[in-house]
């Protein structure tokens, strides 16, 4: 055992050594986990991180509506946007500078206010960056939303309902029946419903009343809420007695987190993957060691000791499997220390990081078999690690993967390492549910360490 | 100390070392000499247990097994190839070594400190070994075979690219083992070396041991007539043996035993403008065991 723990000193000393070697095992995490904990807003505050940048064109001059849609659009979380004129904003669009694009266009509904005649909708222009198609039902979906707040808004106030309903009933009018596809007949009924409508509007006041006697609502509150202009959900959610009878739904759009509001950070889902990398790093290092030490001749001078294949061998294991694990400590300490990265339970994630060590050491014995050059052995290690990483949710969330690209991830041991660190630190899994993930990276571990011992021992490294 | 009995090694279907015997007596210095690719490194590493012989024997101080601890304890071996660490310096290089042949505390620190001594490099032994030489990575090379201290040493063409000086450092450093009582096993393909260092000599060729003995007992087997030339004050007036041939003032003579032959000039009273004797030396008797033809 004594000679193993040299074996294992001399590669750690190697491995400190070497400057470049240290960056791929740490510092490389270390700037994955800030950049990626950066883009899913991991310093905390909105800061504008992840909105898509949209560019809004009003075309209609400056109509009621217009105004009233970009002041709605500007209050989504989700948008940060511009006002410009129709040439920008193509332009900024096709060079990259925005996501996309909306324009109000004239000769609408908008121009003159909402109407609920056919033909009455206001009609968009949305130009989106090819490269954000992916997105486009998302900004669809926000676009609509917003028009439909600011209807809600104009069925919610009684006077603007009339208002819209008597311009629509006069609009009805002077409608050209051949050119509007509306026969007389029809025209005849919208006309009766929008006249009921006003009517009942009309009756509002004393409905309210009655309302208010048989709930006993507090004037205080209502008031205190429809004057709160900066809650887009406000005027749809105040309530039978000032929205009136039409109420739109309401959206309350929360994570699903448990009782103790994790992850506490985007850092905390970022880090994770930095440990991978981290231990990715460890697995090249130490497959190029035994590499190395081959064509450098070293290799000759320990099987000349008074060694067995099983020492010098064992030797590599437990460098790689120290160095795994020291990687993982310093950099769940930066996590801890610098970035606010809490830790649900440290002996979950000691026992995590010993799987995952374990796991990552066997796979390094098995990627050290695959080439006799330290140039082969370099591009299978990384070739193979980054497809584990991709398919493992290392690179690419899993949630942004073809399904088929998900089931495949089973596959990879970055998956296991990824749940069974995530469980550690945020998720808050149970022992019981810690028990997969930890015995499937243990399983890979010790098979992998085995045939990698195998072989070796066969090809006498 | 050593035997090695019938020891036969194949890669594929080339026969490498066909059936090789020898045995090296303790404390005596044994040089293994052929050409490139004749098998001389295979030989030296199925002795030192690095292949395993398709067929054979070896015997180390009476130890059979070269996977063994004590086999290998009793081992010092310096690879053809370079086999350090270049990002350790000669000082943890040793260490290192030493302490995977159970050395540590005082005993580590002593041989330490030789090896050093024996390289030459006690003022170089923190630097790191990517800043030494050639010649200084050779003889540190040759250190770490005898930092554990072994009674057997192996050393396979030990000179390869060094520079004169520490090339005659070596020399020194291996005659000092020798005089201690150190037993070597030395391959190269330099007679020189051969012939100065090495009690014992066998020439290999075609994986196989053409001849065994001492350097003298070699050249007397195999290295042919010493080649007399002499010049003369005057023209000789001599019966000699159809060897020699007399061309106006010089004597050329190809003989086995040219003081016998120049003893007779001497004695017929001719007065000698110069004379030069070229004895044959290990080059010539290993060029005539293994021939001139370049082979590759």
């Amino acid at each position: 055992m004594r000679e193993i723990w040299h074996m294992a000193a001399k590669d750690l000393s190697l491995l400190v050594r070497d400057r470049a070697g240290l960056f791929w095992l740490l510092a490389f995490p270390l700037i994955m986990a800030l950049f990626f904990g950066s883009v899913m807003g991991g310093m905390g505050g909105s800061g504008g991180r992840g909105k898509m940048r949209l560019a809004f064109v009003d075309e209609t001059s400056g109509s009621q509506y217009a105004i009233e849609y970009r002041k709605l659009l500007s209050e989504s979380n989700a948008l940060s946007v511009t006002d410009t004129n129709m040439v920008d904003a193509r332009q900024s669009v096709r060079v990259g500078r925005r996501s996309a694009y909306i324009a109000l266009m004239p000769d609408t509904a908008a121009q003159s206010g909402l109407s609920l005649y056919p033909g009455g909708i206001p009609r968009f222009e949305v130009g989106i960056d090819p490269s954000r198609k992916a997105e486009a039902a998302v900004l669809q979906g926000l676009l609509t939303q917003t028009h439909f707040s600011l209807v809600m808004g104009q069925f919610s106030d009684p006077a603007s309902a009339m208002d819209m309903f008597r311009t629509s009933s006069e609009t009805l009018d002077t409608l050209n029946v051949s050119k509007s596809g509306i026969d007389a007949s029809q025209r005849d009924n919208l006309q009766e419903l929008l006249s009921s409508l006003e009517s009942f509007y009309g009756k509002m006041d004393s409905i309210k009343e009655q309302v208010a006697d048989s709930h006993s609502f507090s004037d205080n509150d209502s008031v205190t809420d429809s004057a709160n202009p900066d809650s887009s959900t406000a005027t749809a959610a105040n309530g039978l007695a000032d929205s009136g009878p039409f109420q739109g739904p309401e959206f309350n759009i929360h994570a699903v987190v448990d009782d103790r509001e994790r992850p506490h950070s985007a850092f905390e889902i970022t880090f994770p993957q930095a440990l991978i990398w981290g231990l990715l790093g460890c697995v090249t290092a130490f497959a190029l060691s035994i590499v190395t030490e081959k064509t450098h001749g070293t290799l000759v001078r320990l099987r000349l000791a008074p060694l067995s294949y099983t020492q010098i061998i064992g030797g590599k294991g437990l460098a790689c499997f120290i160095a795994a694990i020291s990687v993982c400590a310093i950099l769940m300490a930066i996590g801890y220390v610098v970035f606010d990265v809490r830790i649900d339970d440290p002996l979950k994630l000691a026992l995590a990081i010993v799987a995952c060590a374990i796991c990552f050491v066997g796979i390094m014995m098995v990627i050290s078999l695959m080439g006799k050059t330290e140039r082969a052995v370099s591009g299978a290690g990384w070739g193979i690690m980054l497809v584990f990483s991709m398919v493992g949710g290392g690179m690419i969330p899993l949630i942004a993967m073809p399904s088929w690209m998900v089931e495949i991830g089973a596959l990879s041991p970055v998956r296991w390492g990824i749940t069974a660190l995530e469980g550690a630190i945020w998720r808050g899994l149970s022992y019981q549910e810690m028990l997969l993930p930890v015995g499937i990276l243990v399983t890979i571990g010790v098979t992998a360490f085995f045939i990698g011992v195998t072989i070796l021992s066969r090809r006498q490294m | 100390m050593l035997t090695v009995t019938e020891l036969k090694k194949s890669f594929g279907e080339i026969q490498a070392v066909r059936g090789l015997s020898f045995s090296i007596k303790r404390g005596e210095t044994f040089g293994l000499l052929g050409p490139n690719g004749v098998g001389k490194s295979t030989t030296i590493n199925m002795i030192v247990g690095l292949l395993e012989p398709d067929s054979g024997a070896v015997s180390l101080a009476d130890v059979n097994d070269s996977s063994l601890r004590e086999y290998r304890l009793n081992i010092g071996a310096a690879p053809q190839s370079l086999a350090l660490y270049d990002e350790f310096t000669a000082q943890e290089n040793l260490e290192f070594f030493a302490k995977l042949y159970g050395l540590s505390g005082a005993k580590l620190k002593e041989r330490v400190e030789y090896a050093l001594d024996l390289a030459a490099l006690v003022d170089r032994k923190d630097d790191r070994i990517n800043t030494y030489s050639g010649g200084m990575k050779r003889r540190l090379n040759l250190a770490c075979a005898m930092v554990h201290d072994p009674p057997f040493l192996a050393l396979d063409e030990p000179m390869v690219g060094v520079d004169p000086q520490s090339r005659n450092l070596i020399f020194e450093r291996i005659e000092e083992l020798k005089k201690s009582g150190c037993t070597i096993l030395y391959t190269t393909h330099y007679m020189e070396e051969a012939q100065r260092l090495c009690d014992r000599v066998a020439i290999m060729d075609n994986g196989q041991i053409k001849d065994i003995g001492t350097v003298e007992e070699l050249i007397e087997r195999h290295g042919g007539p010493s080649i007399v030339t002499a010049e003369f004050e005057e023209q000789p007036n001599l019966a000699l043996s159809s060897d020699v041939t007399i061309d106006g003032h010089t004597l050329h003579a190809k003989t086995p035993k040219p003081m016998e032959l120049i003893a007779k000039l001497t004695d017929s009273g001719v007065t000698f403008r110069s004379l030069n004797v070229e004895r044959p030396n290990l080059e010539t008797v290993f060029l005539n065991i293994t021939g001139t033809k370049l082979r590759d």
